[in-house]
């Protein structure tokens, strides 16, 4: 389960990558570009970790309490192609 | 009322007598001028109702105090108008006109809202008012968070629009943490429910977006949602309000406030659920492979690139070196050069020295004169061996580069005389010369005249037979 400041985290590393993909569309040197890559690399690696944590759940609040649901998880695929049209 | 139909007040006396119709005429001017392109939504209940020959509708719109005839069209008349009118409060949608033939004023309806519509569409345009006058509207709409991760939900939880929102981020593989507050959505307690469900989001269990949703309904289920109240507590959200209210056709005051207003439910999943964080990374993945690609390729060229300019440096390298080499006589006559300068500046900033310790000799009072003279003595001596020395050392420098020099030149005239074509003839050999060319080898030596050529003179021979002289 991802914690709050692993979720602000992710959330910083997934817009330094797109900060990233625009600096690229810039002119840039050889050096420039290798600094970007390996900036690019490191922030892959740690977003692919932090997105691991990542869950789908479905609460209700019932009292006060934050009670978990199953039944919406269970879709058929009758209803999917119903969506889907 | 939007925009508006006033003006400077008209007064004076008409000096001309004016018949009714022309009376009439100016009437209508100054109707169809300030309020001819103005749409009133007018209230009241339906009297006196008549159908023309024609088709159209004609009736009386009256409150307590005041009437107007209204006039419906046959084209924008429905079929069944009769069970809309019989005594039914209703709101008029037209525009006024002046009858000049009849001197009568009625208004022009293009559409009917009968019951539930007009008195929604009454709380709809009185709520919008209030707002824009209290200073809520216009607002300045907030952004949805780019990655919203925990999704606060406020809808019926056994109806289908919530149904619908779930589906969408379940088809888009989206891994989201969504808190359902289960509420009333229409009648009696729904906005309270709504409202408590927007405090719940706000204060108890925080998310990063808050979206209201319900299926579609007919226009009194849908009133809830043009609360006033309603509508201040989503403009108070701290968290941004996305709102999925019913069919396309339905516009709501909690439309108008929140953040995102979308269409039906199922649009307002998709706004939420747009952007994924996974989807993000894998684009991203791809950008860095591209970039990989990108710079090997780049890596590459610059290699090539650098070895050619090595490559042309280094020959560049060998060529002057040569050069240098073969001209001893130049490095010679510049070092000279060089040293003509040096001395120069040597002497000028030696003069300069002196000079400056001659005046600060002067300029100090408490050093006795002979003392200073003294030191400008030992000073100039200093100077004068210094540079003695150095010129001393340029000439030895200057000695063994020619000594050098020297070797070398005498090493070449030795390789010379060796090499010398001379000496070979000195030591008994002779060349053969037939005409302009030397013979080598005996077979090419043709038959007649050719000559001998020793190291002291060249002798005339004959190769062959004395008859073929």
């Amino acid at each position: 389960m991802i914690t709050d400041e692993e979720l602000q985290e992710l959330e910083e590393v997934l817009k330094k990558m797109e900060e990233l993909e625009r600096k690229l569309d810039e002119d840039l040197t050889l050096v420039e570009s290798f600094k970007i890559y390996r900036e690019g690399v490191k922030l892959h690696k740690r977003a692919e970790e932090l997105l691991k944590k990542l869950e789908r759940e479905i609460l209700m609040v019932e009292n006060g309490e934050e009670v978990r649901l199953v039944e919406f998880e269970e879709t058929t695929e009758r209803e999917e192609n119903e969506l889907d049209e | 009322m939007v925009g508006g139909y006033g003006g400077d007040r008209i007064t004076g006396v008409m000096e001309e007598v004016l018949t009714v119709s022309q009376l009439n005429a100016e009437i209508k001017d100054v109707i169809d001028l300030y309020l001819g392109n103005v749409v009133f939504y007018v209230e009241g209940e339906v009297q006196n109702p008549y159908l023309s020959q024609r088709g159209h509708l004609y009736f009386s719109l009256v409150d307590e105090t005041s009437k107007i005839k209204v006039v419906l069209f046959r084209a924008t008349l429905p079929q069944d108008w009769k069970s809309y009118l019989a005594n039914k409060k209703c709101v008029v949608k037209g525009k006024v006109r002046y009858y000049a033939a009849k001197g009568e004023i009625s208004l022009v309806a293009e559409e009917l809202l009968i019951g539930d519509v007009g008195e929604f569409k009454l709380k709809y345009d009185a709520v919008k008012k209030r707002l824009y006058e209290e200073g809520w509207l216009p607002k300045s709409p907030r952004e949805l968070p780019r990655f919203p991760y925990r999704i606060g939900i406020i809808c019926a939880a056994s109806g289908a629009a919530v149904q619908d929102f779930l589906r969408i981020g379940r088809k888009l593989g989206r891994k989201r943490i969504y808190i359902i507050w289960d509420t009333k959505v229409e009648g009696k307690g729904s906005v309270e429910g709504i409202k408590e469900g927007l405090r719940y989001f706000n204060e108890v269990s925080r998310v990063d977006v808050i979206a209201i949703v319900r299926g579609g309904g007919d226009k009194k289920e849908l009133n809830t949602f043009n609360d006033y109240s309603l509508a201040i507590a989503i403009l108070n959200s701290s968290v941004p309000v996305v709102t999925g209210i019913g069919h396309q056709i339905d516009f709501t005051i909690a439309d108008l406030v929140a953040d995102v207003s979308a269409a039906t439910p199922t649009e307002a999943s998709e706004i939420v659920h747009s952007v994924g964080f996974a989807d993000t990374a894998e684009k991203f993945e791809e950008t860095l492979r591209e970039l990989e690609r990108e710079l090997l390729e780049r890596i590459n060229k610059t290699t090539k690139n650098s070895e050619e300019l090595i490559r042309r440096w280094s020959s560049r390298l060998k060529w002057e070196t040569l050069k240098v080499r073969g001209r001893p006589s130049s490095i010679v006559s510049a070092a000279k050069r060089l040293f003509a300068a040096n001395l120069r500046m040597w002497k000028r900033k030696l003069l300069q020295k002196t000079k400056n310790s001659v005046k600060r000799a002067k300029e100090t009072a408490a050093v006795p004169p002979l003392s200073a003279r003294r030191r400008v003595e030992h000073l100039l001596t200093r100077e004068k061996d210094a540079l003695k020395w150095r010129e001393s050392a340029f000439k030895n420098r200057l000695k063994h580069l020619l000594e050098e020099e020297k070797t070398r030149l005498s090493s070449r005239r030795k390789s010379l005389t060796v090499l010398n074509p001379e000496n070979t003839l000195r030591r008994g050999f002779t060349w053969v010369r037939q005409g302009d060319k030397f013979v080598e080898r005996a077979d090419r030596l043709a038959r007649g005249k050719f000559f001998l050529r020793f190291y002291d003179g060249e002798v005339e021979v004959v190769y062959g037979r004395d008859d073929e002289k």
